[in-house]
C-alpha cells in the first residue's frame, strides 16, 4: 500500500538558528490514526504545518496523496489545503461575526460553493444541531471545537490534521471530541494529531514521538497500552 | 455577490461600525465639497454663458446719484446718434410690496418692449396685456402659492392692487423671484408716476459696446451705464474665489478622510489578522483573501462617495440660491468624479494595510499565544 503521507529527511531551520525539525522521515498509511507527541518546542506544530502546506521546509521532501507538496505554487498550495487536508487548531479560530453554521460554510466557500444543507448536516454530525445559528461567543469551548471539526471535515479531506485539539478543553469536552475522532477513524479517515496527553495518545494506532526536532524510534501504541 | 461574501462583508462592517462610520462620514464630507465645487463651477458658468448669449440686453442704465431716473429722459435713447446703436430697450421700476403678508419684489415693465429683448424667457401662459394682469417668477409663485389664473392683491403702504396671474416665468435669473406688472400700474400704486429704477438696453456687442457706453454716459449724465458683462464678471470673480475656498477646504477634508481610512484599515489589519490567516489556511488564495479585506475599504469609499454626491448636490443648490440667486443645473460629470474620488482615496489609503494582509504567514499567525 502507498503511504498517504510520505516525509523524507525533512528539516526546518528557523532563521538559521532554531532547528525545529531535523531530518524527519515518516510514513502514514491511509486509515491510520497517528498521535504526535513530545515536549513543548520539539517541533510538533512545525511538522503539521509542513504536511498542511502552511509552511515550507528548509530541505527534504513532502508527499501527500501522491502530490509533491513542495513543487506546488502558492496558488496550488491553497488549492491543496482546501481539497486535501482538514485543519483543527488548539485555539479554535472561528470567525466571530459568523454563526456556527456559517463558519462551516466558510470552508465550502473557499472550496467551491457554500451549501447550507450540506453544512447543516456536518454540524448535525458533531451534535450541534441546536446551536447552528449561534455565534462563537455564545458557544462553550467544547462546542466551538466541534464547529471547527465540522468545518475541517466539510470538504471531505483525505487527512485530518489536528494540533492539540483538546488542549483547551475540560475532561468532559475532551471525551466528546475524542469520541468524534474515534468515529472518524472507524469510518476510515486518516488522522494525524498532536497531543501532550499520553492518555489520549494511546487511543491512536501509533505514536510518533519528537525530541528536539527528531523522531524517536516508533512503537505501536497498543504495546504502550499493555504495559 | 454570493450569500457568504455578503455575510462576511456586512458582518465585519457591523462589528467595526464605530470606526467605519467615522471614515464614511469623512469621505462623504470630502466628496461632497468637491461635488459642490464642480457643480457650482459648471452650473454657474453655464448659466452666465447662457445669459450672456441670450440676453438681448447687454447694458443696464441705473441712476447715478438720485434714487430714480426720469421716464421722460427716455427720449435721449431715441436720439439719432444713439438710435442705430440701440436695438431695443426696456424701462423698469422695482418696488418691494406685500402679497399675502410676504415681501416680494414688484417690477413694473413695458411688456411690448421687454418681450423683444428677452426672447429666451420661458413663459407658461402669456404676457400680461391689461392693467391688472401679472407675470410671476416661478420661485415667487411657489413662495406665494399662486398658480396660473389665480387672483391676488399686492399692498404698498396704504395702496392696494388686485391682480390676476396670466403667466409663470422661468429665466434662470433674478426674475424668477419677482412679480412683473405693467409699468404704469406699479408707478400709480407707488405714487411714482414718471420715474424709473433701471433700463435694460440691447445694443450690438463687441468693440462698439464700449463706444455706446461712452456716448450714453455723455448724453445722459444722470444715468450710469454698465455692461452686463461686468455684472457677469463680478459673479465670475465671486465664483472663482468661492471655488478656491471650496477646493482648499475639500483638500483638507479629503486628507483627513484619507488619514481616517488609513487608521481604520490599519487597525482592521491588526484586528482581522487571525481571521485572514485562517481564511488562507482554509484554502483561500492570497489575492482572494486580500480582496475580502479590501472590500471593506471599497464599501466605505462607495457609501461615502454616494452620500457625498447627494450632500454635494444639495450644498451646491444652497450656495447657488443664497449666493447667486439661482438654481444650479446639476452637472452629471460631478457625480462619477465624486464617487471615483471616494473609492479612490479609500482604496489608496488602504494599500499599506492590504500589503500587510498579503504578507501574512498563516503558519506564524495561527501558532497562537
Ligand atoms: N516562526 C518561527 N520562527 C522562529 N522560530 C520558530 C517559529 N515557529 C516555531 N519556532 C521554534 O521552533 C521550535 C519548534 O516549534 P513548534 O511550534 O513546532 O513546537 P511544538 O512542539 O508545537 O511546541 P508546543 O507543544 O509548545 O506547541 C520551537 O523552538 C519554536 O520556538
Ligand atoms: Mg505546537
Amino acid at each position: 500500500m502507498e503511504p498517504l503521507i510520505l516525509l523524507e529527511e525533512l528539516t526546518k531551520n528557523y532563521d538559521g538558528k532554531v532547528l525545529a525539525l531535523d531530518r524527519v522521515s515518516l510514513q502514514v498509511y491511509p486509515g491510520e490514526w497517528v498521535a504526535v507527541m513530545g515536549a513543548s518546542g520539539s517541533g510538533k506544530s512545525t511538522l503539521l504545518n509542513m504536511i498542511a502546506a502552511l509552511d515550507r521546509p528548509t530541505s527534504g521532501s513532502v508527499w501527500v496523496n501522491g502530490e509533491d507538496v513542495l513543487s506546488l505554487s502558492e496558488e496550488e498550495r491553497a488549492r491543496f489545503r482546501r481539497e486535501k487536508v482538514g485543519l483543527i487548531f488548539q485555539h479554535f479560530y472561528l470567525i466571530p461575526y459568523l454563526t456556527a453554521l456559517e463558519n462551516v460554510m466558510l470552508a465550502q466557500y473557499f472550496h467551491s460553493m457554500a451549501d447550507r444543507e450540506e453544512a447543516a448536516q456536518a454540524v448535525h454530525e458533531v451534535g450541534l444541531e441546536q446551536r447552528m445559528s449561534h455565534y462563537p461567543s455564545e458557544l462553550s469551548g467544547g462546542e466551538q471545537q466541534r464547529v471547527c471539526i465540522a468545518r475541517a471535515l466539510i470538504n471531505q479531506p483525505k487527512i485530518l490534521l489536528a494540533d492539540e485539539p483538546t488542549g483547551n478543553l475540560d475532561a468532559e469536552n475532551e471525551e466528546i471530541v475524542i469520541a468524534i475522532f474515534r468515529r472518524l477513524h472507524r469510518a476510515g479517515l486518516t488522522l494525524l494529531f498532536v497531543t501532550h496527553d499520553p492518555q489520549i495518545g494511546t487511543q491512536a494506532d501509533r505514536i510518533v514521538e519528537l525530541e528536539h526536532g527528531r523522531i524517536l524510534p516508533t512503537f505501536p501504541a497498543k504495546a504502550l497500552r499493555s504495559i | 455577490m454570493s450569500e457568504m461574501t455578503r455575510r462576511i462583508f456586512f458582518g465585519s462592517l457591523r462589528r467595526r461600525r464605530g470606526r467605519v462610520v467615522v471614515a464614511i462620514c469623512a469621505i462623504a464630507l470630502g466628496a461632497s465639497l468637491v461635488v459642490a465645487a464642480l457643480n457650482l463651477r459648471y452650473g454657474i458658468k453655464e448659466r452666465l454663458a447662457r445669459e450672456l448669449r441670450s440676453y438681448g440686453a447687454n447694458l443696464v442704465l441705473v441712476p447715478r446719484t438720485e434714487p430714480f431716473l426720469k421716464e421722460r429722459d427716455l427720449v435721449i435713447l431715441e436720439d439719432k446718434r444713439l438710435k442705430d446703436r440701440i436695438i431695443g430697450y426696456a424701462p423698469f421700476i422695482h418696488k418691494v410690496a406685500k402679497v399675502d403678508g410676504k415681501d416680494v419684489v414688484l417690477v413694473g415693465a413695458r411688456f411690448s418692449q421687454l418681450s423683444k429683448i428677452s426672447q429666451w424667457w420661458q413663459i407658461e401662459g402669456r404676457w400680461p396685456e391689461k392693467e391688472n394682469e401679472a407675470l410671476i417668477g416661478s420661485n415667487a409663485a411657489s413662495k406665494l402659492g399662486l398658480r396660473l389664473g389665480d387672483r391676488f392683491s399686492a399692498v404698498h403702504k396704504i395702496s392696494q392692487l388686485s391682480l390676476s396671474v396670466t403667466g409663470l416665468l422661468r429665466t434662470g435669473g433674478a426674475e424668477e423671484h419677482q412679480v412683473l406688472v405693467r409699468l404704469e400700474t406699479l408707478q400709480r400704486l407707488t405714487l411714482l408716476d414718471g420715474f424709473l429704477t433701471s433700463i435694460l438696453v440691447s445694443s450690438p456687442a463687441g468693440k462698439e459696446l464700449e463706444e455706446t457706453v461712452a456716448i450714453l454716459q455723455r448724453a445722459w449724465p444722470r444715468a450710469e451705464a454698465r455692461t452686463l458683462l461686468q455684472v457677469a464678471r463680478a459673479e465670475e470673480a465671486l465664483l472663482a474665489r468661492l471655488e478656491i475656498f471650496l477646493t482648499l477646504v475639500s483638500l483638507l477634508i479629503l486628507t483627513a478622510a484619507g488619514l481616517s481610512v488609513y487608521a481604520t484599515m490599519s487597525t482592521a489589519a491588526l484586528e482581522r489578522k487571525v481571521e485572514m490567516a485562517l481564511m488562507r489556511a482554509l484554502g483561500g488564495e492570497e489575492r482572494r483573501v486580500a480582496w475580502i479585506f479590501a472590500s471593506e475599504a471599497l464599501g466605505m469609499g462607495l457609501i461615502g462617495g454616494i452620500l457625498g454626491c447627494a450632500a454635494g448636490l444639495l450644498l451646491s443648490e444652497i450656495i447657488g440660491l443664497s449666493v447667486f440667486g439661482s438654481f444650479i443645473f446639476p452637472s452629471l460629470l460631478s457625480l462619477p468624479i465624486g464617487l471615483a474620488l471616494g473609492v479612490g482615496i479609500s482604496l489608496f489609503c488602504s494599500l499599506w494595510a492590504v500589503r500587510r494582509i498579503l504578507a501574512l504567514q498563516p503558519a506564524v499567525v495561527l501558532r497562537g499565544e
